[in-house]
């Protein structure tokens, strides 16, 4: 029984960790839905969670950790005004500069020329 | 998709006008002209989705006085620094070779002219013909 158990646990923390790529999935998948990734996990998960156990009681497992996974994601600032995470310092690094030739007259002149003086 | 960019190549003709009785080594600020319909200026931009490449610099005949041309970017980079002007002549086989330089979209062309000879008792012109390759989108 506590076997199971944990089964069913893993199970539902793959679905709430499977729910960013699932959502993203549904949404390049049909961008017309116009749905936000939250709202697309949860809409995933509700109908993982809702209609998965006809096809494996494990499945109907994911569907609700996709579920939690979503709920989770829309508490978040909630929960994050009550639970401030410790503010720390990081230190910034400059990347190096890199040199962007946005004009595509200037890239073409470049492939014309290769080493000319700017 | 990728834009299409077309390469245009025109003469502009660069003059620098010395007053008269100037010693030698003065610089004058010379004036461009792309076209024949267009008035020269001293300060040329370059439209800003378009780059501007100098290719050749040439003369016709000699010039007097004798100089040097400096080419600027955005009035202070020296982009190129010409030989004696009269080097260039365009019948000389063995005139210099430009080195290409890029000017890039929105940047000002400028031209100085350094006498290397004293003007005598009247104002003297010095003509000289740059070819520019301009890369513009269609």
């Amino acid at each position: 029984m506590e076997d199971e158990d944990i089964i069913k646990m893993l199970v539902a923390g793959f679905g709430a960790g499977a729910k960013g790529t699932v959502a993203g999935w549904l949404t390049s998948t049909f961008p017309q839905l116009k749905l936000t990734e939250d709202l697309a996990g949860a809409l995933v998960g509700f109908l993982i969670w809702k209609f998965g156990e006809k096809v494996h009681p494990l499945v109907k497992t994911f569907g609700a950790g996709v579920l939690i996974g979503a709920i989770g994601q829309f508490t978040k600032s909630i929960t994050e005004q009550f639970l401030k995470p410790p503010t720390t310092t990081t230190t910034t690094t400059t990347a190096p500069k890199t040199y962007v030739l946005a004009s595509p007259a200037l890239q073409a002149a470049y492939a014309r020329y290769g080493k000319v003086v700017m | 998709m990728a834009e299409k960019i077309r390469e245009v190549d025109i003469t502009a003709v660069v003059t620098a006008t010395f007053p008269a009785n100037l010693p030698a080594n003065q610089k004058v600020a010379a004036n461009i002209q792309l076209d024949p319909s267009l008035a020269a200026t001293a300060v040329q931009p370059v439209p800003s989705d378009e780059a501007w490449v100098v290719e050749d610099i040439y003369v016709t005949a000699s010039q007097t006085p004798n100089a040097i041309l400096e080419f600027k970017k955005n009035l202070t980079q020296v982009m190129h620094r010409t030989g004696a002007i009269n080097g260039y002549v365009v019948t000389n086989p063995a005139r210099p070779v430009t080195m290409p330089f890029i000017y890039e979209g929105s940047a000002l062309i400028t031209v100085e002219a350094q006498n290397l000879e004293a003007v005598g008792a009247s104002p003297a012109t010095i003509t000289v013909f740059v070819k520019i390759k301009k890369f513009t989108p269609h």
